[in-house]
């Protein structure tokens, strides 16, 4: 899915120091992309941006022929629930829900006739292919959290999104376990043709990224 | 909807302890006004079911509501008694058949009504197994007084001392179990039922000892002087009546003057029903005839108020208790609301994310109100028998 943002132009509420413009930027459909950034640059607000969470002030956002600026709520939560998988800094499971149901949550928010007999199936697998199909039935409280990071990964991919948006997606694990999810997170996304967009403050994940950009360079940082 | 019940069923058994406090509470609050309102329900038939066997009630003036329950309901003997005298004139007058009960003593921890035969008729109580009351001294256990005593036809019981400490007064009657009622699910069933003047010999009006004249125990005899004989403590009197003894069993006082008290009357027809009735309304009288259903009636309206005050209690309570419902609602949503944020950022539908938390107190309350109805259904099992414990 290309995404393609001009004169972007966004801030919280009236009063606010913090004040988000982005000229221009753009990603090409299966393209692996990081923006680099520290904390309270915006680049949660960015991709929540994307996603239709937030509505720009100003400025357009496409994501392939859709003009997400244009969206209606209704719209942009359908949008969301179909063609993006998201990923937290904080993997944000259910601790209600063990670790298969939570990566079949999202067909739980799509309404009846969900999870199918493939949506199951492909969760199951989606687990496999990342070591964890043996903690299917595990409470997520229960796992490590690198299994949990796992169970989240799978969770943005079930539904074989064509963006995948990941914010600060390896947590506070540790190096070794941050470089294998990111290795996990950009297989899945290319085995499944998504673009992907990654936003950290870590240096060391994005050297392998088709594209690395600067927070500070993308946006015109004026008023921030 | 399956989705977000499975959603909602999840999160409720996760917290199953949370769920758990909160299913109680609610159980409480929806069991606890029905729970009272049928109890009163319940009393309200059981009460007049039982007041309407007996058409008229002769007592010692006092309060109404005691003498009813002192004689349908076995509760404490009044404080004035009729004597046996005012039963032979109803009898004599025509107009109905007097029944008497004297209830003023227990035997293994059950009430012993001391009356006639006729009384087991009117009652229409059946002996399940063993013999009708045939002889001094015998007595017939209603069907759960048996049961709990584990006695049966043939038995021995012996009646409760009035007070352990009163070493001068009467001495505990041994008694032949002659026989076992069927039971009828009324106080009947937790009682013992003797005949009139064996319970009388159990309050020591009347008593068997050796004879005077022939005993051979020097001890026994304190003076004898014409005609006159007079016994010492040593004499043996006898605790059971057996029919070697019987003959020795003698009353003292005036048949006319032996206690009874209450009196159950079943008039011949209405006219002695109103005549008897107008027999006893003057306040100078010292015996009063009530009929029992509007007595009971009396009773169920001063309970009706009573509950009237509790409701409002009730009420003021399940107001609070809703209140904090509802601070337990808001925080637990405000403890969630990362899931919340979670499940919006996915792409969860508004209508969805709201509709969760519902969801979630309809199963609460629907795991409420089965619980506060099975404990309904059980409850209206055991009222008649809650009801009976609660009056006797």
């Amino acid at each position: 899915m290309e995404i393609r943002v001009g004169n972007l132009e966004f801030q919280y509420g009236s009063g606010s120091g913090f004040r988000l413009l982005i000229p221009e930027f753009q990603l090409s459909e299966g393209s692996q992309t990081a923006i680099l950034g520290p904390s309270g640059s915006g680049k949660s607000t960015l991709l929540n941006l994307i996603a239709g969470i937030l509505v720009p002030n100003a400025g357009t956002i496409h994501a392939g022929d859709r003009a997400i600026h244009e969206l209606p709520a209704t719209d942009r939560r359908r949008f969301r629930l179909r063609n993006v998988g998201y990923l937290f800094q904080d993997f944000a499971l259910l601790d209600y829900l063990d670790a298969r149901e939570n990566v079949l949550l999202p067909y739980r928010l799509y309404g009846e006739g969900h999870p199918t007999r493939e949506d199951r199936q492909r969760a199951v697998e989606l687990m496999e292919s990342v070591g964890i199909g043996h903690l299917q039935r595990r409470p997520v409280t229960r796992l490590s959290r690198g299994e949990q990071q796992r169970v989240a990964l799978c969770r943005s991919l079930v539904t074989e999104p064509g963006l995948l948006l990941a914010d600060e997606p390896t947590g506070n694990l540790d190096p070794v376990a941050k470089q294998d999810a990111i290795m996990l997170l950009r297989e899945g996304a290319r085995k499944r043709g998504a673009t992907l967009l990654v936003v950290t403050h870590d240096h060391n994940l994005v050297h392998d990224f088709d594209k690395v950009h600067d927070m500070d360079e993308m946006s015109a940082g004026a008023g921030r | 909807m399956m989705n977000l019940l499975f959603l909602a069923w999840r999160q409720v058994v996760w917290n199953w302890w949370k769920s758990l406090l909160l299913v109680l509470a609610l159980s409480l609050l929806i069991f606890a006004p029905v729970a009272s309102h049928q109890l009163l329900l319940v009393a309200g038939r059981e009460w007049q079911a039982r007041a309407e066997t007996t058409p008229l009630l002769i007592g010692a003036r006092g309060s109404r509501t005691d003498l009813v329950l002192h004689a349908l309901y076995f509760t404490r003997q009044p404080d004035s008694l009729v004597r046996m005298g005012d039963v032979d004139a109803i009898n004599e007058s025509g107009h109905g058949l007097a029944v008497p009960v004297y209830i003023r003593h227990t035997a293994g921890g059950f009430p012993v009504i001391g009356t006639t035969l006729d009384y087991l008729n009117k009652r229409g109580l059946k002996i399940a197994a063993g013999n009708q009351l045939t002889m001094l001294g015998d007595c017939i256990l209603g069907h759960e007084a048996a049961r709990r005593l584990g006695v049966g036809p043939g038995d021995r019981l012996v009646s409760d001392p009035e007070n352990v400490f009163d070493i001068a007064g009467s001495e505990p009657l041994r008694m032949n179990v002659a026989g076992v009622l069927a039971p009828t699910g009324t106080p009947e069933d937790r009682a013992v039922l003797v005949d009139i003047r064996t319970a009388w010999i159990i309050s020591g009006i009347g008593h068997g000892h050796d004879d005077l004249e022939t005993t051979d125990d020097p001890d026994a005899v304190l003076s004898r002087e014409d005609r006159q004989i007079t016994a010492s403590g040593a004499l043996r009197t006898y605790q059971e009546i057996t029919p070697e003894n019987i003959h020795t069993f003698h009353f003292h006082g005036e048949p006319e003057d032996m206690p009874v008290t209450a009196v159950l009357v079943f008039p011949r027809d209405e006219r002695g029903r109103t005549i008897l009735r107008g027999r006893y309304q003057s306040e100078r009288q010292p015996l009063q005839a009530i009929v029992p259903t509007h007595a009971m009636e009396e009773l169920l309206d001063q309970v009706l108020r009573h509950k009237r005050l509790l409701d409002g209690f009730v009420a003021l309570l399940s107001v609070a208790m809703a209140a904090l419902l509802v601070v337990v609602i808001l925080l637990s949503l405000r403890l969630r609301q990362r899931e919340f944020q979670v499940l919006e950022t996915l792409g969860c539908a508004r209508r969805r994310m709201l509709l969760l938390p519902v969801i979630e107190w309809l199963i609460h309350l629907c795991l409420a109100l089965t619980i506060s109805g099975v404990l309904l259904l059980l409850m209206n099992r055991v009222a008649p028998w809650l009801i009976r414990f609660l009056v006797q």
